[in-house]
């Protein structure tokens, strides 16, 4: 049987004018071998279909994110296979999932490791700390200022809190206090959702958006949206995951627009239409960082809206106040952080160890070169420090705690 | 593709199935949208077949009898679905002329899915933005101011975009006046 790309090769090259003599020869034969291969031939050179069918196969696939689509529809027949053979687990999900279980695998045996060590032979110390103790790891937690000025601190909730007719904790117990809806408040006063250092929080606001907000970040948002704009403003990191809206008071019959969802940070500002990504945008670090897992945003400096540079999903955009840099990145490093872990991916291990710095709230310092950690897989964060390193350190790497004044060190070795 | 990964194939290894996606996604996807023209029940098609495919694994004999089995269930899944939205009518937007027995049309359409896909990749030999001019010119038909707004850009720059594509697709099909006059006979007569 003759495969159709093969002889779409064939006919395609034929028409560029270079197939070798064997391949005109492979052609021929097939032309020759059923009369209707050759009136398909002849149809398709004199077809006129093919500009509308060009169009058609560029709007349908995006060349730039093929491999992404791919992936995503892979990951869409696994969820029905899996849907199917519910009671069978032993379905193997993909070789990331298989290194990510290799990696938690290896840190249980580090630790395991690093206890019976210690308890067997207190002598043989290899770990040297000065002047430290252990850190602690941070925990969900933030504090809420509402418009008329009141500050409360909200629980540890790993789920958060939800914005509707009044604020109330995802898992439905009340807040303390919340009489909005006694006070008379404009809808668009802003409210203030401060994460401190070590501490994280999740919030959905009243269009449904979720926002991860990261540990030292701030997210000042409406107690309720415009109807025709969404607006947040953002100092630190957050993962972002917007809610589709579309204004319904258009006219009948015409399409309805969509209502976009606007990110202020320093200097720079977003704009997207329903999507998954993530910001990095802290005071005192002069770039800020905008990481596209879905859909589309547009960034733009702040005051230029009409330059503002589009992102496809897979990248990042690095703002240092002048210009943006779009590289190409590993999404799951970026949001790492919301589910819990820290990430390494063997290669470029900075976006880590800054996470590790936030977290911990220690200072980061890097020995000759930047670091290339042989080292791939997540650690969780609910951690102490100490377990952090050690597991790095067994795993090799080269890093170890300093205390300084009042504050912890963590100085690492390039290679 | 080697014996042993089919046969994994048919175990379960998951490895074969990325590999038939990524070399039948896009024209499975193309496929289906000369039926519906709604990319989403589209894509939902495509999905599906790859489901029937992992499904019917153990059946499969080789790498073109799984591209036709998928390119068929595709075809099907597309027809019931015209058949339950009777209201709209059925227009199929393939080559026409050409009426034979259903299995050798698959075949076709099969070889001119991947004719479409090797077109669509020369131009994307072509930098950036003289694939994205040509595209907003000669495909959706954009006019030059409307280029100038959408990109940016002067309309010196369209052109010369435009007439450097132009002498790029003459380069590669400028062995062959009938290719050449079918892929830029249009072009030429709207834009120059």
């Amino acid at each position: 049987m003759t495969v159709p790309r093969d002889i779409a090769y064939l006919i395609f090259h034929h028409f560029q004018g270079d197939l070798t003599d064997l391949e005109q020869h492979e052609l021929q034969t097939w032309l020759n071998s059923d009369p209707q291969h050759r009136v398909f031939f002849e149809q398709l050179a004199e077809n006129s279909g093919w500009k509308q069918d060009l169009a058609i196969w560029h709007r349908l696939n995006n060349n730039t994110k093929k491999s992404q689509d791919d992936q995503m529809l892979l990951t869409k027949v696994m969820e029905k296979v899996q849907a199917m053979e519910e009671p069978v687990q032993t379905m193997k999900v993909s070789a990331l999932w298989w290194y990510t279980a290799a990696a938690i695998l290896l840190c249980c045996f580090s630790i395991y490791f690093i206890v019976q060590k210690g308890q067997s032979d207190k002598q043989d110390q290899t770990l040297t700390y000065k002047n430290t103790e252990d850190i602690k790891p941070g925990k969900s937690g933030a504090r809420l200022t509402l418009p008329d000025g009141t500050v409360i601190a909200l629980k540890s909730d790993d789920q958060g809190i939800q914005m509707g007719e009044e604020i109330q904790y995802v898992n439905g117990d009340r807040l303390a206090t919340t009489d909005l809806t006694n006070t008379k408040i404009a809808a668009n006063t802003p409210l203030t959702l401060e994460v401190p250092v070590k501490n994280f929080y999740k919030i959905i606001l009243s269009d449904g958006t979720q926002v991860w907000v990261n540990s030292g970040s701030k997210l000042h948002y409406p107690l309720r949206f415009d109807k025709n704009n969404r607006v947040v403003e953002l100092e630190g990191e957050a993962y972002f995951e917007v809610a589709k809206l579309t204004s319904n008071n258009a006219v009948r019959g015409a399409k309805p627009t969509r209502i976009p969802f606007l990110v202020k940070t320093k200097g720079q500002l977003l704009e997207v239409l329903g999507t998954k990504f993530n910001v990095t945008a802290y005071p005192n670090i002069k770039t800020t960082k905008t990481t596209l897992l879905e859909g589309k945003v547009a960034v733009s400096a702040a005051g230029y809206p009409s330059k503002s540079v589009l992102l496809i999903p897979g990248k990042q955009s690095s703002f240092d106040g002048n210009a943006f840099q779009i590289k190409e990145v590993d999404v799951d490093q970026a949001i790492a952080w919301k589910d819990g872990l820290f990430y390494f991916d063997g290669e470029d291990a900075k976006e880590a160890f800054e996470q590790l710095g936030k977290w911990y709230d220690i200072d980061i310092q890097y020995i000759g070169k930047e670091p290339r950690v042989a080292f791939f897989g997540t650690i969780e964060r609910n951690k102490s420090l100490k377990t952090v390193v050690e597991i790095l350190q067994k795993s090799g790497v080269k890093l170890r705690l300093e205390g300084k004044a009042d504050r912890t060190r963590l100085m690492i070795e390039g290679e | 593709m080697d014996y042993n990964y089919f046969e994994d194939f048919k175990a379960g290894n998951q490895r074969v199935l990325e590999f038939c996606i990524q070399q039948n996604r896009s024209s499975l996807l193309f496929f289906a949208y000369k039926f519906i023209r709604d990319e989403t029940v589209c894509e939902e098609i495509v999905a599906d077949s790859f489901f029937k495919l992992w499904q019917h694994r153990a059946r499969m004999t080789d790498l073109s009898h799984i591209q036709y089995f998928l390119f068929k269930t595709t075809k099907n899944a597309c027809l019931n679905h015209i058949e339950k939205e009777k209201s709209s009518p059925f227009v199929y937007h393939g080559l026409e002329g050409i009426d034979q027995q259903d299995d050798r049309n698959i075949q076709f359409d099969m070889i001119y899915a991947e004719f479409i896909q090797l077109l669509c990749a020369e131009l994307d030999k072509l930098p950036t933005q003289q694939a994205q001019i040509f595209r907003l010119s000669y495909l959706e038909g954009y006019s030059t101011e409307e280029i100038c707004t959408l990109l940016n850009t002067t309309a010196n720059n369209v052109f010369y975009a435009k007439s450097k594509v132009l002498s790029h697709l003459r380069q590669r099909f400028g062995r062959n006046d009938m290719l050449l006059a079918l892929f830029l006979a249009p072009y030429l007569f709207q834009h120059l």
